[in-house]
């Protein structure tokens, strides 16, 4: 099960959290800042694994970001990498060829599809088609308020 | 009629455009763009900051704004929206937003669609399942969970998974409106039920039990999705050893089956790799269910074979299950022929170029080396490298190689590497796992206990912090079973113990060693006094001295010093005049520098030992009768009834002393029940157990009752003379006890099948412990293992018989196959830098991947290595014995011919027969072009990514499959593949 996701800059800026484990606010912080620490400093040619405590930390850099899992001792490595290039592909799809900008300014979006991805650290739909047709009825949504009332009107909601 | 045609026409367009929903309102605009421009203003202005304090008031000020306009009546919905959406990148940066949570709940309780989504993911965000106010959102969550909206559903749902707590109330309020969720005809709303059903049996495993229906019925779900969370489930049932696995073995294996032959939904494949998450997690679930279940292992052996066998080498994803399938086929039954194929993969894995593929290959090698130890004599040379490589992620996975690969030969090399490890920077948690480790290894393979106390030596050499908690006692109890050796004055000492005393006085020569040395040291020294007769007694008196008042030292250790200077004393070993001189200067010293007010135990000690200088007692160690104890303290009867007839009161216990006067005027009235309770209690014990605490009269006797207890020195800083000797007879059984049952540790394989069976059993416990896949809590037992290790080989007696044959006429062989002989003595079992170990090995190494042609010749020296490594390895043959007894039957007729055609003489050819024409063709060349390849695409590929890395921080590149692949050098192989697949995409979704 997959414990958290950190989205950071090269610069070492948070773009992204999410945590599917009850951790107090400080104590998230400074994993945080260990971690941003710890990732940036490898170097390029390293492997993408880290232990790290008692967790595994699974990192991949695309253009200027760092996508940061923290997995539990037993689960698959190369998985999880996977896991993130299936994030990266659905807002690749999403926004069309997406970059660090994308993700400040839409991060609601990028929430969005990461729960569609994963629930509860466990990845949830293994069909890129479903995630993307879950986030276009959400956009429908989102464009048209009065969706809601013509359900109402239909006796529906 | 045509009117209607033409109303229908014209209403057409405005359908389209619209859809069902009917007329859009012009509400929707504007709050559409208050969205839009203001926030994206926001994140403008923060990301515009240069510095952090402009940040910081930027935010601040942002902040109170925020929460100024959220608690105003008038702002509408969506703007609560937007703002909240502020808060969570405020509370991203790190800033607290805490006033908002209440608001993020209101929001998603009172509003519709959109703004009722926002307050739900905002919720998820900022609230975990532990907040308080997420009880709050519960009301809303059921009402939600009940509408016939399914994106609410969703929501819904997702909300569940993320907030719902293990409370048991709150759970049982939800499971029955997630339980019907589960008959919902949309398969979004299906699976997000089945996700909280799976979160749900996590939290709470004890309650899984009526679920257990409705999860069976998830595998059979239509749709592919639904069922990968209905396997997820089971995976986690089987974990927690719950599960009822009759069928389930052959439903995981059909399901398997179909995603191998492509019979699901295409939409589900991943990179052309069909379902690869779910195929992962069924590889688990038969992984649990197949160790130790020789019927269920066989009914999986054809399909992972299969498996293995279809590997698509140009997809990353299918290394990945890949992995997973070493890993089952490690965990199961073993079968001979698979686990072959393994090692032929793990090689390339190791061998790889990729990174990350060679520490997916340690980790797998790890799992591999467990159930086939000769799997290693291929990839030695490589993990040799791996030892030194600059990454430490892959140093500390080949440090977990070499602690599983340990045996009898090559345990002093292994510990050697673990302690240069140590010696690299490296963090505490690590530090001490790996020195637990050593401590293991020691304990496991160090029988005279010499070289296992050098290790402990170079491990305490200096100060460490991460040190195991218990570690000086286990080096004692090591040792003490060095120095238990029968004492007879006619006899020499053992050359053992001589050693150890030397190495302790040498250790203690250092000046900057770790204090637990310096305990485990005096210990030794104390022990073995009597040894140290031929030392200037003024030497030895100076050495202790010196320890004693370095300044880092705590009391306890200073107390150690002192029990082995007063053991020293009464052995005879340092006369009592130089004695009491170092004593009184140690004292002086002592209080100049100690803190006097708490060192009075220290004080004592110390008088107590210069009284006994002035009326020295010796006492032969060696005729000491250390076995017999007096743990009632009879010998105190006497003076205690004295005591008692004299007014004194009785002894109560420390745990049950009470002082009246700190009672609570609250609780008076329990007070008073409880201490009546206590002393009658006290009143009805037997007085002759309890001592009193009259000290003084204690302490007159004391000095004599010290010298029969000896030296052990496990002195408690406690002011009761009574209870420090309690807890001191206490100490010693326990010791004893310690020892009995370590005794019984060590010997309790022998009455099973044999020593190294044992072992292997150890291993597989050790395995068991870092990948609790197999969480079968019956079959972990070990002696069930045996047991039914020894049925199995009593139901095929003529093969154990041929295989003992076998194993014991390997002289005649041995003869011609002295070189090879090195070669699998191996490098890792020697120096592994001698020269020419090396060039055994890489002979070795050669043949063994020679090519076809020699493939005769070839198998011929297999054969002979593979005894030989056995037979080095275990203690002796029967390892060797055992492990073939190990070998299950074959798949079946049509997947190994070979083998049941086979001699049993030839089985071992037979089998690398196989692997030599099969595997070296194909698969070795399949690798080789694929390695050859990816090394070809790197050089290209980095031009490429210096090309991009010097660009914009946005890349502007359309094509996400090139660029990635740019990201990274690893998976460049794969790129032209990746774009192919990606416009494949594209086209379809077009």
């Amino acid at each position: 099960m997959m414990q958290f996701m950190l989205l950071f800059s090269r610069q070492g800026k948070l773009r992204l959290q999410k945590w599917y484990i009850a951790h107090p606010d400080k104590l998230k912080k400074k994993i945080t800042r260990e971690l941003v620490a710890l990732v940036l400093s490898r170097k390029p040619k390293m492997c993408s694994f880290l232990e790290w405590k008692d967790l595994k930390v699974v990192y991949k850099r695309y253009a200027s970001l760092y996508f940061c899992c923290a997995i539990e001792a037993e689960d698959n490595e190369l998985l999880t990498l996977e896991v993130i290039h299936r994030y990266v592909e659905l807002l690749d799809k999403y926004f069309g060829s997406v970059c660090e900008l994308d993700i400040i300014f839409n991060f609601e979006k990028a929430y969005f599809m990461l729960d569609e991805l994963l629930l509860g650290g466990e990845v949830q739909e293994t069909s890129k088609k479903n995630v993307l047709k879950a986030i276009a009825a959400q956009d429908l949504l989102q464009e048209d308020e009065a969706f809601e009332t013509a359900l109402k009107e239909h006796g529906l909601y | 009629m045509s009117d209607i045609i033409e109303k229908t026409l014209a209403s057409l367009p405005k359908l389209f455009s619209d859809g069902p929903r009917g007329s859009p309102g012009e509400k929707t605009m504007p709050q559409k763009k208050i969205m839009g421009r203001a926030f994206q203003g926001f994140l403008c202005s923060v990301s515009r900051c240069r510095s952090l304090t402009e940040e910081k008031t930027y935010i601040t000020h942002e902040l109170k704004q925020i929460q100024e306009s959220l608690n105003r009546t008038d702002v509408s919905q969506g703007t609560v929206g937007e703002l909240l959406f502020r808060l969570i990148y405020c509370h991203l940066l790190g800033y607290d937003v805490s006033f908002g949570f209440i608001h993020t709940i209101k929001l998603a309780q009172q509003g519709t669609g959109l703004e009722k989504r926002m307050g739900y993911i905002a919720a998820i965000l900022l609230l975990h399942q532990d907040h308080e106010l997420s009880l709050l959102l519960m009301n809303t969550i059921q009402k939600d969970l009940q509408s016939t909206n399914i994106l609410d559903n969703c929501i819904a749902l997702s909300a569940v998974c993320h907030l719902v707590q293990s409370d048991v109330g709150v759970i049982s309020m939800m499971l029955p409106l997630v339980q019907k969720k589960l008959q919902h005809p949309r398969e979004l709303v299906r699976m997000r039920a089945a996700c909280y059903i799976l979160r749900f049996i996590r939290l709470t495993p004890s309650y899984q039990r009526h679920l257990q229906e409705n999860c069976r019925k998830l595998l059979y779900d239509k749709d592919p999705g639904v069922m990968s969370i209905g396997v997820k489930i089971q995976l986690q049932l089987l974990k927690s050893g719950l599960q009822s696995i009759e069928t389930l073995t052959s439903d995981l294996c059909s399901i398997l089956q179909q995603i191998m032959n492509r019979s699901l939904p295409s939409s589900f494949e991943y990179h052309g790799i069909p379902l690869p998450w779910l195929q992962i997690d069924i590889l688990r679930a038969l992984a649990c269910l197949g160790r130790e279940n020789k019927k269920n292992s066989e009914s999986m052996y054809p399909l992972l074979r299969d498996l293995l066998d279809k590997f698509n080498t140009k997809a990353r994803m299918s290394y990945a299950v890949m992995y997973e399938c070493i890993v089952t086929i490690t965990r199961i039954v073993p079968h001979r022929a698979l686990l072959t194929e393994a090692s032929v993969r793990v090689k390339r894995f190791i061998g790889s170029t990729s990174y990350v593929l060679k520490y997916i290959g340690v980790k797998a090698l790890t799992h591999l080396i467990a159930v086939s130890p000769e799997s290693i004599t291929d990839c030695q040379m490589i993990v040799v490298e791996l030892l030194e490589d600059p990454d430490p992620a892959i140093q500390s996975k080949t440090v977990d190689l070499l602690f599983s690969m340990a045996n009898e030969s090559n345990v002093k090399v292994v510990c050697s590497k673990l302690i240069e490890h140590l010696a690299r920077p490296r963090k505490d948690f690590s530090e001490s796992e790996l020195i637990d480790r050593i401590l293991t290894l020691t304990e496991k393979y160090s029988l005279d206990g010499v070289w296992g106390y050098d290790m402990v030596l170079t491990i305490l050499r200096e100060e460490r912090s991460g040190l195991p908690r218990d570690m000086v006692d286990r080096v004692l109890n090591q040792l003490s079973q060095v120095l238990n050796y029968p004492r007879d004055t006619s006899r020499q000492v053992p050359e053992a113990v001589q050693s150890l005393v030397k190495k302790s006085v040498q250790g203690l020569f250092q000046e900057n060693c770790s204090k637990e040395l310096v305990k485990i040291a005096s210990w030794v020294l104390s022990e073995c006094s009597f040894l140290l007769k031929n030392m200037p007694d003024d030497k030895v008196m100076s050495l202790l001295q010196k320890q004693f008042l370095r300044e880092s030292l705590d009391t306890l250790t200073r107390l150690w010093i002192l029990s082995c200077v007063t053991s020293l004393l009464c052995g005879g070993i340092v006369q009592p005049g130089v004695v009491t001189k170092a004593v009184r200067d140690m004292r002086d010293r002592c209080v100049s520098f100690c803190d006097t007010t708490q060192d009075y135990t220290l004080l004592q000690k110390l008088l107590e030992c210069e009284r006994l200088c002035a009326q020295p007692l010796t006492v032969d160690p060696q005729g000491l009768d250390l076995t017999q104890f007096d743990f009632t303290l009879s010998y105190l009867d006497d003076f205690v009834c004295d005591s008692l007839e004299g007014e004194t009161k009785p002894y109560i216990h420390k745990n049950l002393r009470m002082s009246p006067l700190k009672v609570d005027p609250l609780f008076s009235g329990f007070a008073e029940n409880a201490g009546s309770g206590s002393v009658a209690s006290d009143s009805s014990g037997k007085p002759t157990k309890s001592a009193t605490s009259d000290s003084k009269n204690v302490d007159l006797k004391l000095e004599g009752v010290s010298r029969v207890w000896g030296e052990e020195g496990f002195l408690e800083p406690d002011p009761s003379v009574v209870d420090s000797h309690n807890a001191e007879s206490d100490q010693k059984q326990r010791e004893l006890e310690k020892k009995q049952e370590l005794a019984a540790a060590l010997f309790s394989g022998f009455h099973s099948q044999s020593k190294s069976d044992a072992q292997d059993k150890e291993w597989k416990d050790l395995w068991s412990e870092d990948v609790p896949l197999n969480l079968n809590s019956t079959s972990l037992d070990w002696r069930a293992l045996s047991a039914e290790e020894s049925e199995r080989k009593g139901s095929s007696p003529e093969e154990m018989d041929r295989q003992e044959a076998d194993r014991q006429d390997p002289g005649s062989v041995l003869l011609d196959l002295s070189d090879q002989e090195k070669s699998t003595e191996g490098v890792l079992s020697q120096d592994p830098l001698s020269v020419d170990d090396t060039e055994h090995v890489q002979q070795g190494h050669e043949q063994s991947c020679g090519e076809s042609q020699d493939s005769k010749t070839t198998t011929h020296q297999h054969e002979q290595s593979v005894g030989l490594s056995v037979n080095q390895e275990g203690g002796g043959g029967i390892q060797g014995m055992n492990y073939l007894s190990r070998e299950p039957p074959p798949l079946s007729f049509e997947s190994f011919p070979e083998d049941r055609i086979q001699d049993s003489s030839e089985q071992f050819s037979g089998l690398y027969d196989g692997v030599e024409e099969e595997e070296e063709d194909d698969s070795e060349s399949q690798g080789d072009s694929v390695y050859s390849l990816s090394q070809l695409d790197l050089d290209t590929v980095r031009v490429r990514g210096e090309v991009r890395g010097s660009g914009a921080v946005c890349d502007s590149d359309s094509d996400g499959g090139s660029r990635q692949g740019s990201e990274l050098s690893l998976y460049s192989q794969y790129q032209v593949l990746e774009d192919s697949h990606d416009s494949e995409h594209n086209e379809k979704v077009s």
